[in-house]
């Protein structure tokens, strides 16, 4: 029950499927990594997780802790305790880094609720600090103007505020130099525990060294052909994903 | 007071191609009302309304074709050497983009003709207000502003209805930036729906002179507004930037022209718009380098964002460069709200409406926060806000 359980989930765009028969359950309290190749279905896995409704799913199941998430709105998926950090986070100009993660806070309040502004400012600065952001980011747009490695900050940030169950992080480590890839893993770590389940997709073995996953998947053409232990993600950099192509698939069809 | 038998207002053709997509049509008077003197009382009542700024240099509050109430300046002002009158003389004539009738119509007409002149040397800290309140009938404001070298200005225009009476307003406004002075000018224009107006102006800047001017569109009928930037003298910098909200049966149609005549000046244009359902906006701008404006930068954006089907959005962007050393752009967009931006702000569990909302005013605060006067950037934000409502 107490985990995000994917299971056989079949989508396409157009004609072309794009994940077959994706299986894949990340219990609480555990971090896994899905490493693959480009272009084999890992993006596509973390957009429809989040909802995203230019996929078509064919047939299959998301359950969050039980609950089935596919086919409801992006804000309900989020609300239901799911967190995606986008490979690419968009540009929201003119929304302040506060007033946007605000108003995600205040998304999850009741009708009777309101927010108490200086603890949330209190708490927002906190992690700023966390993540080395400069508390000038505060009142800056979203993203605009931002490096690549700034632009994943803001996204940790987001993540570390909204206190999801389950986070997905997208490619987390594309375009970091090592300095802004270590804060990222940083608060990617302080925020793992026995209450919050993540999976950590990356096309490379780099992340993995700064934030160490449970369990470590090898993904193929839509779907996972090798699940290991952390020792995967080393083999996989030394034998190249020709290994993945020319032995495991082979094997797993 | 008949204006209009006195001296009959020929409208352009509409076939004129300065009038492009334009309703020429709806900007006849015949239909108007004659400006009526206002009564005491109510002049005072509009003098009460026109309190939007906590701290000013001075202000002028005009109604109709009167004065709410005396010019009023600071005493630090008036010490310095500053004057805000009442001017005797009409403005000198300028170059149109084709409201040449209507220019000529202000200037034969008009009775309240602004004058504000700020000497070499003094730096105002804070802002002078001019309110104009269109009432009943044609009003027919001018502004007149002349800075002298290295002084510095903050100037507010805020143009509004009295009340929902329909109106006529026909304005100029010029501006001469002099020498190394900073002038930084806000026009608010929110008259009710059933007004029409044409707003003439021409800014020009000296010698190293840095003059911005923000426009800030949000309620009116059928509005036309014509703006000549001009950099006279070598190092000028002009900006010119604009943020009009357009809804049903409203047209705002904007005609630019950003002319450099001496090297090393620079000119940056951004109009955004937002279209609501029926809303309509034209915007036609050309930039003209001549031969002797060389290492000219000048740049032209229009950014037009349809939040619905029934919107229209009319661009005409243009360049005609006669020097050889210059960098230049011009561009034109026009796209709705951004399905991955809201996407995006939907996975963090904003709900679809409101992270609408929220990407349409942050696509305004890129104008508003180039106010610089927090008290006015308000008042902004909830007259827009308002107008979303209805």
């Amino acid at each position: 029950m107490d985990s995000l359980h994917i299971e056989k989930l079949n989508v396409s765009i157009g004609e072309k499927s794009i994940l077959n028969d994706f299986t894949l359950t990340v219990p609480k309290g555990e971090v896994h990594a899905l490493m693959g190749p480009n272009g084999t279905g890992k993006s596509t896995l973390a957009k429809v997780l989040a909802g995203h409704q230019d996929y078509h799913t064919d047939s299959g199941s998301v359950l969050l802790d039980g609950k089935e998430i596919l086919g409801k709105e992006p804000d309900e998926i989020s609300h239901a305790g799911l967190f995606l950090a986008f490979q690419y986070p968009l540009e929201i100009p003119g929304v302040s880094i506060a007033n946007f993660i605000r108003a995600a806070i205040e998304s999850r309040l009741g009708a009777e609720e309101s927010l108490d502004a200086p603890a949330y400012y209190r708490r927002l600065y906190e992690k700023m600090d966390l993540l080395q952001i400069d508390r000038k980011f505060t009142s800056r747009s979203l993203n605009e103007g931002f490096s690549g490695g700034e632009k994943k900050r803001a996204e940790i940030l987001q993540m570390a505020m909204l206190e999801p169950t389950y986070c997905i992080l997208d490619e987390t480590d594309s375009g970091l130099d090592i300095d802004a890839l270590k804060v990222v893993s940083n608060g990617v770590n302080f925020m793992r525990s026995n209450e919050r389940g993540s999976l950590i997709i990356t096309h490379y073995q780099r992340l993995l060294d700064y934030i160490v996953p449970d369990v470590v998947h090898v993904m193929w053409d839509g779907r996972i052909v090798k699940s290991g232990g952390k020792g995967l993600a080393l083999e996989l950099e030394e034998k190249g994903y020709d290994w993945v192509k020319d032995e495991l698939a082979v094997a797993c069809s | 007071m008949k204006l209009m038998d006195e001296n009959p207002l020929n409208l352009p053709s509409a076939s004129d191609p300065d009038w492009r997509f334009a309703s020429v049509r709806k900007y006849r008077l015949d239909a108007v009302q004659p400006t009526v003197d206002l009564p005491e009382d109510a002049l005072q009542d509009l003098a009460e309304r026109s309190r939007f700024l906590d701290d000013t240099s001075g202000h002028a509050i005009l109604a109709g074709n009167q004065l709410s109430a005396p010019i009023h300046l600071q005493d630090s002002a008036i010490n310095l050497g500053v004057s805000l009158d009442l001017s005797e003389t009409p403005c000198e004539m300028f170059p149109t983009l084709g409201g040449q009738q209507f220019l000529d119509y202000n200037s034969t007409n008009s009775r309240t003709s602004i004058c504000l002149n700020v000497p070499d040397n003094v730096e105002l800290q804070s802002p002078i207000l001019l309110v104009h309140w269109n009432d009943t009938g044609v009003a027919l404001p001018q502004v007149q502003v002349k800075t002298g070298k290295y002084s510095k200005l903050c100037l507010v225009e805020i143009y509004l209805s009295a009340d929902s009476t329909p109106g006529h307003n026909i304005a100029s406004t010029q501006v001469q930036a002099g020498e190394g002075s900073h002038v930084s000018r806000v026009v608010v224009r929110n008259w009710n729906p059933h007004t029409t107006a044409v707003h003439l102006e021409k800014l020009s800047a000296q010698r190293d002179a840095l003059l911005r001017s923000i426009n800030i569109n949000i309620g009116g009928g059928t509005i036309r507004q014509e703006s000549v930037i001009s950099a006279e003298g070598q190092g000028a910098d002009l900006r010119l930037h604009s943020l009009s909200v357009s809804g049903e049966d409203q047209e705002f149609d904007q005609r630019t022209l950003q002319t450099h005549q001496a090297p090393n000046s620079r000119s940056d244009l951004l109009f955004k718009n937002a279209l609501m359902a029926g809303g309509r906006t034209i915007f036609s701008g050309m930039i003209r380098v001549s031969p002797e404006a060389q290492y000219t930068d000048a740049y032209q954006t229009n950014r037009n964002l349809l939040l619905d089907p029934s919107a229209e959005a009319n661009s005409l962007p243009g360049l005609e460069i006669l020097a050889n050393d210059v960098k230049c752009s011009h561009g034109a967009t026009s796209g709705q709200i951004d399905d991955e931006q809201l996407f995006y702000m939907r996975s963090r569990g904003i709900t679809e409406q409101l992270a609408r909302q929220l990407l349409v005013f942050g696509f305004f605060e890129e104008i508003i926060s180039k106010i610089h006067l927090p008290d006015l950037e308000n008042k902004v934000r909830g007259w827009i806000e308002e107008r979303f409502k209805t």
